[in-house]
C-alpha cells in the first residue's frame, strides 16, 4: 500500500468494511461477543460437570447445577445492561466506590472464611465474593474519575489520585488475603492510565515506586520483622521458578497441573483422565480448570478455549474503538485489562510460566461472584457498543445532511 | 436511547487512542502467542513424558509374594513348608535422602574395609545414626515392636546396603495386637507397611538343616546373577542348601497388583492383577524316618561330638539320609532373627558351637583311615603288586617303612601279629602292614597307580550331588607335596615364622608317604559322601552313581517332573578284584577276628540282611600341641536278601574325635541299618582296636 494511492482518511470515519456493511439496526448488540461468551459458558459447564463428578458424594452435578444457575443470573443481568445508559454510572461513581469499600469491609466484619482466607459474605445459599464484583466496580470508578478529569490527564496529580483510588481497595483485598484480586485492581488501574493517555514518565515513576514497594515487602519488611505477605503467598509467587515433584511444597499443585495438561497431548485423554478423577489436581473446578480442559480435551480443547478468549479480547478492543466518549473507551479498556490479565495469569499459572496467585479464569472457573461479575462487564461492553453504534449512526446522518 | 449533547464529547477515536489500542492489541497477541506456544510445547512435544508421569501418579505396583514350594521327603512327609507371618517393613523412600546417601557411603566404606587384609583394615566405619525426626519415628515404631531404635537403624542400614530399593523388613512374626496398633494409627507411622507374608516353616526343626538350607532376601550380587533371573529386589531366595540349589524350582513367580491410588495415596481399585505362581514342590529321595534315626544315632554314639553320616542307594545314588552334627534350627538362621551380625556369628560361625552351618557330610574333608583300604586294594590288584591269593607274612606286627632302623617303623594297632595273610584277611583284620607293603611296592610302579585309583574312585572329584558348596578333597602325591611346600615356604617368608603348619617344608614325596597314603592317611582328605560313592562304585563293579537328593518336582497343577541323575562314569573293575574286596568286607563284619564282627553279633539278622563293613580310625592332629584324637569311621553295605534290588544301602558314618571306628561309628551305622530294615535297634559297641 503506498501513501500516494491511498488518501489520508478521516479518523472519525468508521473503517471501510464497517461502512460496506448494511447500516441497519437489525442486531442491536455485538453478536460475536455474545457467541464467544456462550461458547465459554458451555465449555465451563462441560469441564465442571466432568471434573467434579466425584467431588460431592451423592450429588455428582452439584457444581455443574450451581454454575449453570450463575450463568443464567449473570446472563440475564448482562442482557439487562445492554439497554443501560452507562453514562449514568459516571455520575454515580462515588456511590459505587462507597459500595465497593463497604462490601470489602463487610467481608472483613461478617465474612466467612474458607481455606484460611476471609473473602466472602454469605448471601442466601451463595457466597458473595466482594473482591470479584470489585473488579468491575474499580473499572467503572477509575474510568469515571479519569473521564471527569479529561482535560487534566497530563498532570501528576491525576495519575496519583487514580493510583490511590485503586490501591486503597487493593490493599484491603490483599489482606483478606486475596493477592490475586488486588493484582487485578493494579492491572486495571494501569490500563485506565494507559488508555487515558498518562505520560510515559508517570509510568516510569510508578514502576520505580512499585519496584521499591516490592523490595520493601519481600526484603526490607521481613528483615525488620514485619511480614506483609503470608509465607505461603511468597512461596507461591516464587515457586513457579523452581517447580518440583515434592508434594510437600507449593510447586506441587503446579507440577500436577503440568502433568495434567501435558498428558492430554493432542486430543486429550477424555474419560481416561486421571489427574482430576483421582484428585491429584487440586482446585480443578476453580483456579486450575484450564488443566482439566487440557487433560480431557488436549491441545485441541485448550486451544479452542484460548481462541474464545482471544475473540473476547478482540471484540472488547474493537468496542473500545467504537465508544462514543472517553468514559466508554476507558471502561472498555479497563475491561480488556481485567480479562487479559486474568486469562494470561491464570492460564500461565496452569502452564507453569506464571506464579500461583489464586486468580480465576473468567467465565470458566467455578464461582458465582466471578461469573456474574464478568458477565456484568460483558453487559457493559455491549452497552458501550450499542451506544457507540447509535452515536455513529446519528453522526453519519448529520454528516449525510 | 438518549445522547446527552452537553457531554464533553470527544471524537470516538483519536490517533493517540488508536496507537494505544494497537499497543494493547500487540501485547495481547504476544501474550496469547506465549500461551499457545507453551501449550504446544507441553502437550504436543512433551506430552509423552507427562502422560507417563500421570500414569506413575496413579498406578502403584505392588508385589504379591508367591509362596515358595514345599520340600517333602520320599513319602511326601513335609520337611519345609510355609506359614503366614505378619511382617512390618519400612519403605526405603520414606527414609530421608541425606540418610540414604549416608548409608550408601557407609556401605561402600565398610565394603572397602572388609576387602583389605586382616590386621590392616583400619578403624571401623561408624554406622550412620538416625537423628531428629527419623529417630523419633524409630522410637515410636520400636515402642510398639519392642525393638530399640538402634536395632531398627541397624536393620535399615543393613537392608539399604544390601538392596537399596527393597522394602526394609523390620520385624517378622509380629503379634496381632502390635499389628492392629500400627494399622489403626497408620498416619503415625509414615512409610511403615504391614503385610502378611509367607515365611518358611520347618516342621522337623533342626533335622537335615544343612541339606534344606536357608532362605533370605536376595542380595545385590544375586540380583546380578543369572541363576536368580526373574527375582526382584526384596524377594526371598534360597541362600544355602537345597533352597539355593533348587531356587528356580521352589521360588515361583511373584504376582502383581496394579493399584490405582488417589492423591492421598488411598487405594481406589486394583486394575490388573498378575496372579502369583506358587513355587513347585520338591520331592526328595530323603526318608524322614531314616534321617531322624541317623541324626539321633550319631548324637547318641558320638556323645555330642561333631560327625556326619550318609545313607545312600549304591545303585542309583539316591540319598536316603545324610546328616551333619551339630545342626541348627533353620528358623534361627532366617534374616531378622538376630539383631546384629555379631550375635549371628556367635551362634553360627563359632568353633564353640561347632560351626553348625557346615554340612560335614559333603563340605568337610577328613583323612579316612582304614576305610580307604579297599581303594588301595583295587590299585594294588590292578597294578599287579598283589593278587587275591598273594600271601604276606606279618610276623612282627610292624613294617620297615624306610631305610632307618627303629625310626622308619610303622606297626599295626596294638602291634598285633597277623601271620601269613592274603588280601581278604588283610581287609578282615585291617592289617596296616599288608597295606604299607603294597603302598611301598606301588611307589616303585610307574604312573602312580594308588593316586590314579584314588582319583578314579572319586577323591578330588565332586560327586555331583545336588547341593552347593561340595568339597573336593586332596590326594597326597609328588605334585601336591611340591605345591604344599611352596605354600609353606611362601607363608614362612611372609609371616617370618619358623612354621606355618601347612606342610613340613620337605618337597619330596617319598616311599613312606605313599605307604601312609595306602592306609588312608598322609595327606588324604575326602568327604564322607565321596567315600560312600567310592564304595558304591566297587559294589556296582565300576559304575559310578551320581548321589542326589532331588527325586521329582510337582507344580501346582499336580504335574510331576522326575529329576534325573544318570551315572556319568564307569571305571574298569574286574569281577575277581571286586569279589576279593567284597569278601574281605564281608568277613570283617561276620567272621571271627573281623574288625566289626562283634557289633553285629548281638541280634542282627545276618541271614536276611547280610553285612559288609569296614572300620576306620583316622589319625588327626589338632592344634599346635598335636594332640592325637582319632576320628572314627565306618562304612557298611547291606541289602534285603529276599529282594536284593529293593533297598540296597551303603552307610558311611564318621565321628570327629570318636576314637576307634568299631567303638562309635560302627554302632551308629548299625542303628541306621536297623531303622532302614525295621530291625529292633540295639546299641552294640564293637571291641576291635584295629584301625
Amino acid at each position: 500500500m503506498s501513501a500516494a494511492s491511498t488518501p489520508l482518511r478521516d479518523v472519525d470515519d468508521a473503517p471501510p468494511r464497517e461502512r460496506a456493511r448494511p447500516q441497519g439496526m437489525a442486531l442491536p448488540f455485538d453478536v460475536v461477543l455474545i457467541l464467544g461468551v456462550i461458547g465459554l459458558g458451555i465449555c465451563s459447564l462441560v469441564a465442571i460437570k466432568s471434573s467434579t463428578a466425584d467431588d460431592i458424594t451423592g450429588d455428582p452435578e452439584y457444581y455443574f447445577k450451581r454454575q449453570a444457575v450463575f450463568f443464567v443470573i449473570g446472563g440475564l443481568l448482562s442482557l439487562g445492561m445492554i439497554k443501560l445508559d452507562y453514562t449514568r454510572l459516571r455520575t454515580a461513581r462515588w456511590w459505587i466506590y462507597g459500595f465497593l469499600m463497604v462490601s470489602i469491609f463487610a467481608v472483613k466484619v461478617i465474612g466467612t472464611s474458607a481455606k484460611g482466607a476471609q473473602r466472602s459474605v454469605p448471601l442466601g445459599p451463595f457466597q458473595f465474593q466482594a473482591s470479584e464484583l470489585g473488579k468491575v466496580l474499580i473499572v467503572i470508578v477509575l474510568a469515571a474519575f479519569a473521564a471527569e478529569r479529561g482535560r487534566r490527564l497530563q498532570e501528576r496529580d491525576t495519575t496519583a489520585r487514580i493510583m490511590l483510588l485503586a490501591l486503597i481497595p487493593a490493599a484491603f483485598v490483599m489482606v483478606q488475603p486475596d493477592l490475586g484480586s488486588s493484582l487485578v485492581y493494579g492491572a486495571i488501574a494501569f490500563a485506565t492510565l494507559y488508555f487515558a493517555g498518562t505520560p510515559a514518565r508517570h509510568f516510569l515513576a510508578l514502576i520505580a515506586l512499585g519496584a521499591i514497594a516490592i523490595s520493601f515487602v519481600l526484603v526490607a519488611a521481613p528483615a525488620a520483622g514485619v511480614e506483609v505477605l503470608h509465607g505461603y503467598q511468597k512461596e507461591r509467587l516464587t515457586s513457579f521458578l523452581h517447580p518440583s515433584a515434592d508434594s510437600g511444597d507449593a510447586g506441587y499443585q503446579q507440577h500436577q497441573s503440568l502433568i495434567a495438561i501435558g498428558s492430554g497431548q493432542k486430543t486429550g485423554r477424555g474419560e481416561h483422565a486421571t489427574q482430576t478423577k483421582f484428585n491429584f489436581l487440586p482446585e480443578h473446578h476453580t483456579d486450575f480448570i484450564n488443566a482439566v480442559v487440557g487433560e480431557r480435551w488436549g491441545f485441541v480443547g485448550a486451544a479452542f478455549v484460548l481462541s474464545l478468549y482471544a475473540l473476547l479480547i478482540w471484540r472488547a478492543l474493537r468496542i473500545l474503538t467504537m465508544a462514543k466518549d472517553l468514559f466508554g473507551a476507558l471502561l472498555a479498556g479497563g475491561i480488556v485489562a481485567m480479562l487479559l490479565f486474568q486469562v494470561f495469569v491464570n492460564v500461565g499459572m496452569t502452564l507453569g510460566i506464571m506464579p500461583i496467585t489464586g486468580i480465576p479464569l473468567p467465565l470458566m472457573s467455578y464461582g458465582g461472584s466471578s461469573v456474574i461479575s464478568t458477565l456484568l462487564a460483558i453487559g457493559l461492553l455491549q452497552a458501550i457498543y450499542v451506544q457507540g453504534r447509535s452515536s455513529a449512526a446519528m453522526k453519519g446522518r448529520i454528516m449525510g445532511h | 436511547m438518549s445522547i446527552d449533547p452537553s457531554n464533553d464529547r470527544r471524537p470516538p477515536i483519536t490517533p493517540q487512542m488508536a496507537i494505544r489500542v494497537a499497543g494493547v492489541g500487540v501485547v495481547a497477541f504476544v501474550l496469547f502467542g506465549i500461551v499457545f506456544f507453551r501449550l504446544w510445547y507441553l502437550q504436543v512435544l512433551d506430552g509423552d513424558k507427562y502422560l507417563a508421569q500421570a500414569r506413575d501418579n496413579r498406578v502403584r505396583t505392588e508385589r504379591i509374594q508367591a509362596p515358595r514350594g514345599e520340600i517333602v521327603d520320599v513319602n511326601n512327609f513335609p520337611l519345609v513348608d510355609n506359614r503366614k507371618a505378619t511382617v512390618v517393613s519400612l519403605d526405603p523412600a520414606s527414609i530421608p535422602a541425606p540418610m540414604r546417601s549416608a548409608i550408601a557411603e557407609y556401605g561402600q566404606k565398610a565394603g572397602q574395609r572388609a576387602a583389605r587384609p586382616k590386621g590392616h583394615q583400619g578403624p571401623k566405619v561408624p554406622v550412620p545414626a538416625a537423628t531428629g525426626d527419623l529417630l523419633q519415628r524409630y522410637k515410636r515404631l520400636g515402642k510398639v515392636l519392642v525393638l530399640t531404635p538402634k536395632t531398627i537403624n541397624q536393620r535399615v542400614v543393613d537392608s539399604i546396603v544390601q538392596v537399596p530399593y527393597a522394602n526394609i523388613r523390620v520385624k517378622t512374626g509380629v503379634p496381632a495386637a502390635q499389628r492392629d496398633y500400627i494399622l489403626e494409627r497408620h498416619s503415625e507411622f509414615p512409610g511403615v507397611t504391614v503385610e502378611q507374608l509367607n515365611v518358611r516353616q520347618y516342621p522337623e526343626k533342626d533335622m537335615a538343616a544343612q541339606l534344606l538350607g536357608t532362605v533370605g532376601q536376595i542380595t545385590q550380587q544375586q540380583l546380578a546373577d543369572k541363576s536368580y533371573k526373574g527375582a526382584t529386589g526384596g524377594t526371598d531366595v534360597g541362600q544355602s542348601g537345597l533352597e539355593a540349589q533348587y531356587d528356580q524350582v521352589l521360588r515361583g513367580t511373584d504376582g502383581q497388583y496394579h493399584i490405582e491410588v488417589n492423591a492421598a495415596g488411598e487405594r481406589r481399585q486394583a486394575t490388573t492383577a498378575v496372579q502369583p505362581k506358587a513355587g513347585d514342590q520338591l520331592k526328595l529321595t530323603l526318608d524322614q524316618g531314616l534321617q531322624q534315626a541317623g541324626e539321633s544315632a550319631l548324637k547318641t554314639m558320638g556323645g555330642g561330638l561333631p560327625g556326619a553320616f550318609v545313607a545312600m542307594n549304591p545303585n542309583n545314588g539316591a540319598i536316603y539320609a545324610m546328616g551333619s552334627i551339630p545342626t541348627y534350627d533353620p528358623r534361627d538362621a532366617a534374616p531378622g532373627r538376630f539383631s546384629t551380625q555379631k550375635a549371628y556369628n556367635e551362634k553360627f560361625i563359632n568353633a564353640s558351637t561347632g560351626f553348625p552351618l557346615i554340612d560335614r557330610a559333603d563340605e568337610s574333608t577328613y583323612p579316612t583311615g582304614s576305610i580307604f583300604k579297599p581303594i588301595t586294594s583295587l590299585a594294588a590288584l590292578s597294578s599287579g603288586v598283589t593278587t587275591p591269593e598273594t600271601i604276606f607274612h606279618d610276623d612282627t606286627g610292624c613294617f620297615q617303612t624306610g631305610a632307618r632302623k627303629d625310626i622308619d617303623v610303622a606297626c599295626n594297632s596294638g602291634h598285633e601279629r597277623n601271620g601269613a595273610i592274603n588280601l581278604v584277611d588283610a581287609l578282615r583284620v585291617s592289617a596296616d602292614t599288608y597295606f604299607y607293603n603294597v603302598g611301598k611296592e606301588m611307589f616303585a610302579k610307574p604312573g602312580q597307580p594308588l593316586q590314579t585309583w584314588a582319583r578314579k574312585l572319586g577323591i578330588t572329584r565332586k560327586t555331583g550331588i545336588d547341593l552347593p558348596g561340595e568339597a573336593k578333597g586332596t590326594i597326597p602325591s609328588a605334585e601336591e607335596f611340591r605345591a604344599i611346600t611352596r605354600a609353606e615356604l611362601a607363608c614362612r617368608k611372609r609371616k617370618k615364622v619358623p612354621s606355618c603348619g601347612i606342610g613340613s617344608g620337605d618337597p619330596d614325596f617319598r616311599q613312606g608317604d605313599n605307604e601312609n597314603f595306602a592306609v588312608g592317611q598322609g595327606g588324604l582328605q575326602a568327604t564322607p559322601l565321596q567315600m560312600a560313592v567310592a564304595y558304591a562304585t566297587i559294589i556296582n563293579s565300576g559304575r559310578v552313581p551320581t548321589p542326589h537328593l532331588g527325586l521329582q518336582t510337582e507344580d501346582s497343577r499336580g504335574i510331576t517332573q522326575p529329576l534325573d541323575f544318570p551315572s556319568k562314569r564307569k571305571i574298569d573293575i574286574q569281577p575277581a578284584w571286586r569279589d576279593a574286596i567284597m569278601e574281605g568286607l564281608r568277613q570283617a563284619a561276620n567272621v571271627d577276628g573281623g574288625t566289626s564282627k562283634t557289633v553285629f553279633d548281638d541280634g542282627w539278622p545276618r541271614d536276611r540282611f547280610p553285612i559288609y563293613g569296614k572300620t576306620g580310625t583316622a589319625e588327626r592332629f589338632y592344634g599346635p600341641l598335636q594332640i592325637e584324637q582319632d576320628q572314627a569311621w565306618y562304612v557298611a553295605y547291606s541289602y534285603d536278601k529276599s529282594n536284593p534290588d529293593a533297598k540296597p544301602i551303603v552307610v558311611v558314618c564318621t565321628i570327629e574325635k570318636g576314637g576307634f571306628g568299631a567303638d562309635t561309628a560302627a554302632p551308629a551305622a548299625r542303628l541306621i541299618l536297623s531303622k532302614w530294615f525295621g530291625v529292633h535297634p540295639k546299641v552294640v559297641h564293637g571291641d576291635s582296636t584295629d584301625r
